[in-house]
Order: structure tokens, then sequence, then C-alpha cells
């Protein structure tokens, strides 16, 4: 089975799902057809049997009033009438019954006029015998009765029952055959369906497991390639960095300043060169998911010193004081000590680089957020500080500072506080920054004091943010700054790229739910990056929306992007499209839960640019109804309500298999106090003032519940 | 001083590391492969063996499992130097019966330590 399911090609998988569709088409419209006819041979069934036992009847009553009218005859006895005429009566009575069926009935119908005329013949005779022999007219009845018996009514009669009865009897064994080959039939048409099902359901099994292995091939690959070119540049490395080492010894013994010094170039060349692919190899091993977290005991003191004593000498390098400041209370973590001191190296060594004769102080305080202790480790420098609109580039790959004096020296690789904070952010914390030009920069570390499994399980896995991202394309930087602004309030994350190619790659390493593209670019050529996006099996899924300063509605090279844009773009419009697109895919329905009609229409009004499904509930209870019956892709909740309230809607959402899941966001007028924050917390993904909502707010919030 | 069995296919890097051993007043031997170094390893019963892992005709992997597998051999530590950086490749060469494991490039004044150390 397994065998020739991995043979299929595209075409044949294609004919397969053809056949597969087809047979459950076919099936289901026949079992529909099959099951029609056996109702109605049912049906005919049940009249023929009940015409049968009509025509039955109908002798009975025909020979009880034949023997009451002998009776009569023979003995004049008045007794005799009273079976006679009660007979009578019955035979018109099923007379007016088999009309009635006959009239509905093919078979039947066509021999009743024959049957009802001998039978009104026969009861007529036998009447007007009966009469005349109640008036004294024997004779007369008797001679009526013989001439009755010349023209043989009775035997007729009979004759025409017994054949109807036949008939009918023959017609019900032929119905009898039909249903009993209908059921055949339908056997058969299920084996059919079965079949049709059975192929559908074996060709998307080989596919989901098809696209499984490529992605398990995908990542073995990349693995396989990391490991290999780590290992090939570090071969000549090791010569280059060996013999640089070897030569300068040599020149040192003898005394030769200048070659001792170029040497040493050449050597720090090389170590940056080994830096560069250390970095990369380890952001590799993180975007992979293949970093693990290690937690034990250490004391903090230790570690503050111990990194500080490293730094030291690179300070004192660029003439600058290092300054450690430890808070009350600072002593146990429990946490990944090698990757803490890994991200303080890095804060410290980037302060003391990019410090000239200034200060660097490194400082640890215990904060307390409602249960939660955390550790902050903040960095501080006198440095030239940085511009407000490059702080959050820095914590993407490859960015370095445009404006910052050392750029383009060999002095870092672009990846430290890449790799810092995804380190800080696999333990449970986070890595920002805040500074001030001409006023120097802080960084700062926040973990949680004790690393439990909650903590790492908040902590996303794999990819680089846990909000939803947008990238920007664009060589123009008032976009950039458009699209920031545009979000800056929003949990939604921008990242910029300033040409196509870093584009692709940010794309690959960033994953967003939207791209931006301008088209016009300078030095690239916006349709060829927009082709290759959409050509890129990774990257293809991405919803892509065209920017362009020219009118590019109708270029056909636009049908690959999924909306465009002429500058000078409405931003609203822009953000909209944006956050639809961000949007698509994740959900498709929302459930609004308020007390307040007008509220309800405030918030469905909002969420109408997301396209979805919107279902309302007035409280807790009919909420959880609403829940059950449609499974919403997001909650919208309001918390005071009357019957169920917000919180306890929630408990019951959360306790049932179809909620634990449901992705919750709390809109709420509430001042919380911190036991209902510290609930919440836990059982919704985001908690919203109501009076801070406005324009696209709503939508943003409901899409960073989705990711 | 002792002498010491210098084990790498790298031309470059062999002759780098001979000449900087030497410097440092060892006696080096060199091999190219892994045959070549279980060969010069029973003849000259070298004070430590530095091993490059990846060598062709018989890796450095095997060539340590079978130094440790001969009586005669099996008391002289094998130093691992590899440009395999990943934690995996560490667990692999101790597994084989290194007693450490440097990576390339090699810091110099740190092999030195090490060497120290496994001769104690």
């Amino acid at each position: 089975m397994r065998k020739w399911m991995l043979r299929l090609g595209p075409l044949d998988e294609m004919f397969y799902i053809l056949i597969g569709a087809l047979a459950l088409f076919l099936g289901v419209g026949a079992v529909y057809l099959n099951w029609q006819k056996a109702q109605q041979a049912d049906l005919l069934a049940r009249q023929n049997r009940r015409a049968v036992s009509l025509i039955r009847q109908f002798e009975l009553s025909l020979a009880e009033a034949q023997s009451g009218h002998r009776g009569f005859l023979l003995t004049g006895e008045a007794e005799f009438l009273q079976p006679f005429s009660r007979a009578m009566e019955s035979l018109d009575g099923q007379l007016i019954l088999l009309r009635e069926m006959g009239a509905a009935r093919g078979p039947i119908g066509a021999r009743l006029p024959q049957i009802e005329q001998l039978a009104r013949q026969k009861m007529e005779e036998l009447s007007v015998s009966a009469q005349a022999a109640w008036l004294g007219e024997r004779e007369f009845a008797a001679g009526l009765v013989m001439q009755g018996r010349q023209m043989s009514t009775t035997e007729k009669l009979r004759d025409a029952m017994a054949e109807l009865e036949l008939s009918t009897l023959n017609e019900g064994e032929r119905l009898n055959q039909t249903t009993l080959s209908s059921m055949k039939m339908a056997a058969l048409l299920a084996v059919i369906c079965c079949l049709g099902l059975f192929i559908l359901f074996a060709v998307e099994t080989q596919r989901t497991a098809a696209r499984r292995r490529a992605a398990e091939h995908a990542s073995a690959v990349k693995s396989a390639f990391l490991a290999s070119m780590s290992h090939e540049l570090r071969t000549p490395l090791n010569a280059v960095i060996g013999y640089s080492q070897m030569l300068q010894e040599e020149a040192e013994t003898d005394n030769r300043t200048s070659d001792y010094q170029d040497l040493q170039k050449i050597e720090s060349a090389g170590k940056h060169l080994l830096e560069l692919i250390n970095s990369i190899l380890e952001m590799s091993k993180i975007e992979a998911g293949k970093v693990e977290v290690h937690a034990s005991p250490f004391q903090v003191p230790d570690l503050v010193s111990e990194v500080v004593e490293l730094v030291r000498p690179m300070a004192a390098k660029n003439g600058n004081t290092l300054d450690i400041v430890i808070g009350p209370g600072v002593t146990r973590m429990y946490s990944d000590v090698v990757k803490i001191r890994q991200c303080l190296l890095n804060l410290l060594s980037n302060a003391s680089k990019f410090t000239q004769k200034g200060k660097v102080t490194l400082r640890v305080e215990r904060v307390i957020e409602g249960q939660r202790t955390f550790l902050r480790f903040d960095v501080m420098d006198s440095g030239p500080g940085i511009p407000a609109e490059e702080q959050e580039l820095l914590f993407e790959p490859f960015h370095q500072l445009e404006s910052t004096p050392v750029r383009g020296k060999g002095q870092g690789t672009g990846l430290g506080l890449a790799i810092t904070r995804r380190l800080t952010r696999m333990l449970g914390g986070d890595t920002y920054v805040q500074s001030e030009m001409g006023l120097g920069s802080t960084f700062t570390l926040s973990l949680p004091e004790e690393l439990t499994l909650g903590a790492l399980h908040a902590a996303p896995p794999l990819g680089p943010s846990d909000k939803p991202t947008v990238l920007v394309i664009d060589d123009d930087t008032a976009i950039h700054g458009l699209v920031r602004r545009l979000f800056e309030k929003h949990p939604v994350e921008v990242a910029v790229a300033r040409n196509g190619e870093e584009g692709i790659r940010m794309a690959r390493l960033l994953n967003p739910r939207v791209i931006t593209l301008d088209v016009v670019m300078e030095g690239a050529d916006g349709w060829e990056i927009l082709r290759r996006l959409k050509g890129d099996p990774q990257l293809a899924r991405i919803p892509v929306i065209l920017l362009s300063i020219l009118d590019t509605h109708g270029d056909p090279r636009g049908f690959l992007a999924d909306e465009v844009f002429t500058k000078p773009v409405d931003v609203d419009r822009l953000s909209s499209a944006i956050l639809r697109h961000a949007a698509s895919g994740r959900a498709h329905s929302a459930l609004i839960v308020d007390d307040s009609p007008d509220a309800r229409v405030m918030l469905k009004r909002q969420l109408q640019n997301l396209g979805w499904t919107l279902y309302e509930a007035a409280d807790g209870a009919e909420a959880l109804e609403k829940c059950e019956e449609v499974q919403p892709g997001v909650v919208v909740l309001d918390l005071m309500m009357p019957n169920v309230d917000g919180f306890e809607f929630l408990t019951r959402l959360r306790s049932t298999d179809r909620g634990r899941e449901t992705p919750v966001l709390v809109v709420t007028a509430m001042d919380l106090d911190p036991v209902q924050r510290q609930r919440l917390s836990q059982q919704a993904a985001a908690v919203v003032h109501k009076g801070a909502l406005r324009g696209n707010d709503l939508i943003a919030q409901v899409l960073a519940t989705l990711e | 001083m002792p002498t010491v069995l210098l084990v790498e296919d790298n031309e470059m890097n062999r002759d780098m590391l001979l000449r900087r051993l030497q410097r440092k007043g060892f006696d080096v031997l060199t091999a190219n492969d892994g045959e070549e170094a279980l060969r010069m390893t029973r003849q000259h019963l070298p004070a430590v063996v530095l091993m490059d892992m990846s060598l062709p005709v018989l890796d450095g992997w095997e060539a340590t499992r079978r130094l440790k597998a001969d009586p005669s051999t099996r008391h002289i530590p094998v130093i691992a130097l590899t440009a395999h950086a990943l934690p995996a490749e560490r667990d692999r060469a101790i597994e084989a019966g290194c007693c450490a494991f440097e990576t390339k490039p090699i810091d110099f004044p740190k092999l030195l330590a090490v060497m120290e150390a496994a001769q104690k």
C-alpha cells in the first residue's frame, strides 16, 4: 500500500483525486436514487397487501350474502335476511374502498370497473330476488335466481376477483424482487462510496506525509549544510590564525615591530571571521529550534564578576571605566547560566566597543511583577546613543547602525543582539533598549529568577518573534517610518528591508504575516522580487501588498500580488489592508460577548474589515452555547455581564475540550485588581481597555491573540 | 622533551602546527592518515597523539578506537583536533577514546596546557 502510494507523481495524484471524488459522487447519487426506488416499491407492496386483504374480505362478504339469500329463499324465514343485508352493506363499503384504491393504483384500477359492474349486477340480482320473495312472489324470485345463474354473474365475478388477486400477488412478488435487488445494489454502492473515500483519504495521507518529509528533509539538509560549511571555513581559518600567531612570535623575538603589527591585523581579521561563522551557526541553530535550555541554580554576583573580568580589558582599551551595581536581594537564580553569560558578555562588549573614554555600568536589580520575580540586568553606557528609529532594528539580524562610527570596521557580526534577544526569550524574558542621542544607551535583559516550565512554554520555541510581523521592503525610508507609526501602539512588529535581496533574506528569517513591496526601487526590480517571493515554496503563501509610485493597476505582472496601492497611499486603507491580510487564513470567525447592544455594534464595526463571520452573545451563558455551536476563531469578551460574567465564562470555557485553546481577547472598562489580572493572564491571551480602542486597534489586538 | 605525534591530512595545518610545536621544543612526528597514525604510534610510542578526526584511509575515530584497543598503545593520551564545532562532535570524540577535544582554529596556549594535563 505504502509503496505504490510513494510512487505517485503530482499528475497521478490529481487523477486519483478525480477518480475518488467521482466514485464518491456517483456512489452517493446512486444511493439516493436507489433509496427513492426502494421507498416506492415498499409503498406499493403495502398497498398491494391491503388490496389482497380487501379482495379476500369482499369474496367472504359475497359468500355470506349469497348464503343468507339462499337460506331466505329456501325457508322464507326473516332471520336469514339479517346476515344477508349486513353482508350487502359490507359489500357496498368494500366496493367504495376498492374504488378508492383503484384510483391510486394502475393494476387494480384497470380491472376494477369490470369487477364493480359485475358486483353491482350480482347485488342487484340478489336484492331484487330477495325483495320478490319477501313480497311472497317466490316463483318470480326463483325465476330471477335461475336467470342469474344463466348469466353466471357469480362465476364471472369470482373469476375476475381471483384474477385480480393473482395479479396483485404477482406484482407483490415482483416488488419484493425489486426491493431485494435494490438492497444488493445498495451494498454495491456502499462499497463504491467506501472505495472513493478511501482513495481520497489515501491521497491526502500521502500528501501530508510528503509535506512532512519535505520539511524534515529541508531541515536535515540545512543542518548538514551548516555543519559542513562551518567545518570547511574553520579549516583554512585555522591555518590563517595559526601561521599569523607563529610569525608574530618570531617577529617579536626578532624585534620586527611593523611586521608584528601587520600580523596582528591578519590574526584579528581571522578571529573576526571566526566569530561571524560562530554567530551564523548559532543563529541558524536557534532558528531551527535546535538550541536546548539547561537550567541550574547559580549565584548571580559570581556570574557578574566573572563576566566583568572578561570584558575589563576590552573596556580599558577604549579608555572606559567599568562599574558594577548589585541591588538588594540579588543572590540566587535558577536558569541557563551559559546563555545568560553569553548575553551579558554580548551587551557588555558592545557597550565597551561603542563607547570611547566614557563609562560602562552593569546594574542588577530584583523586580517583582505580580507573582513572578524577574532579574533586570541593565548595561548602561555613556556612548553616542542610538536614534529612536534605529533602536528596534538593532535586534534584527545583520542590521548594524547606519550612523555608528564603527560600522564597517569589522567590529561586530550584526547578529549579537538578535541572538541575545532570542536567547532571553527562550528563557522566558526579553531584551530591550532605551537610548537618547548624546546621552548614551541602556540595554536591558529581563529574566525570570526561576525558570519554570510555564515560562519556557510561553517563550516561542522557534520563530523570531511572538508578535505578528509586517515586513516592509522599500528603499523609501519615509514608507518605513509610515508603516512603523501605523503600528507603533499595536502588538505588531514592523521589520524593514532597504532592498529586495535583503527583503527576501529577512522574509525567510522572520516569516512575516504580510509583506509590503515597492515595485520601483533603485537598483532592484521589484517585479523580479515579487516573482521570487511567490516562486519560493517557503514564502509563496505570505500575502504581498504592492506599493508603487506609478499606477500599476492593470499591469499583468501585478497578478501575483495580493493587493496593490499607488503612492501616496491612504494610510487608513493601508493599515486596514495590512491587518486584513495578516489575519487571513488565521481564523474565520469571532464571537463578540458583551451585554450592551451598542457595545456589540461598535465592536462589530471595528472587526468588519477582517471579512470574518461575526457572532454575538449577550452574556456568558449564551457565549458558552455559541462557542459549543460555532467554535469561533477568537472570542472578544467583556467582563461585567449579568448571569454568567466574563471571569466565570473563561473558567467554564477553559474546562471544555473545544474551548481550552480558543484565543480570548478581553475588552473591558473595568479597573482590574492584581488578583483579577493574574487570573486573566492565565486564561486570556490579552486584556485591553475599552476606552483605548481607536480605528484598527481592535483588529491589531485580535491578530496578536492568534499568534 | 616528549615526543608528539601530529596526525593531520591538511598540509598547511600540519606544517603550521608542526613548526609551532617544534618552536616550543617538542619532538614532533607527523602522519597523514589514520593507518599511518597507527603504524607510527606502535613504532615510536609518542607521549601524546594529536588527532585530526576527518582523515583519509582510516578516520580519526576508528584510529583512536584501535589505539585504545591495543594494550601496547592504550596508555597514550589522544587529543582530538577538529573543525567540527558542534557539541555532538565532542561526545563522539570522547566516546572513541579521546581524552580531550580542541576545535580549530586551535587556541595554541590552551592546546599546550591540555597536552601537559593529558600527560599527567
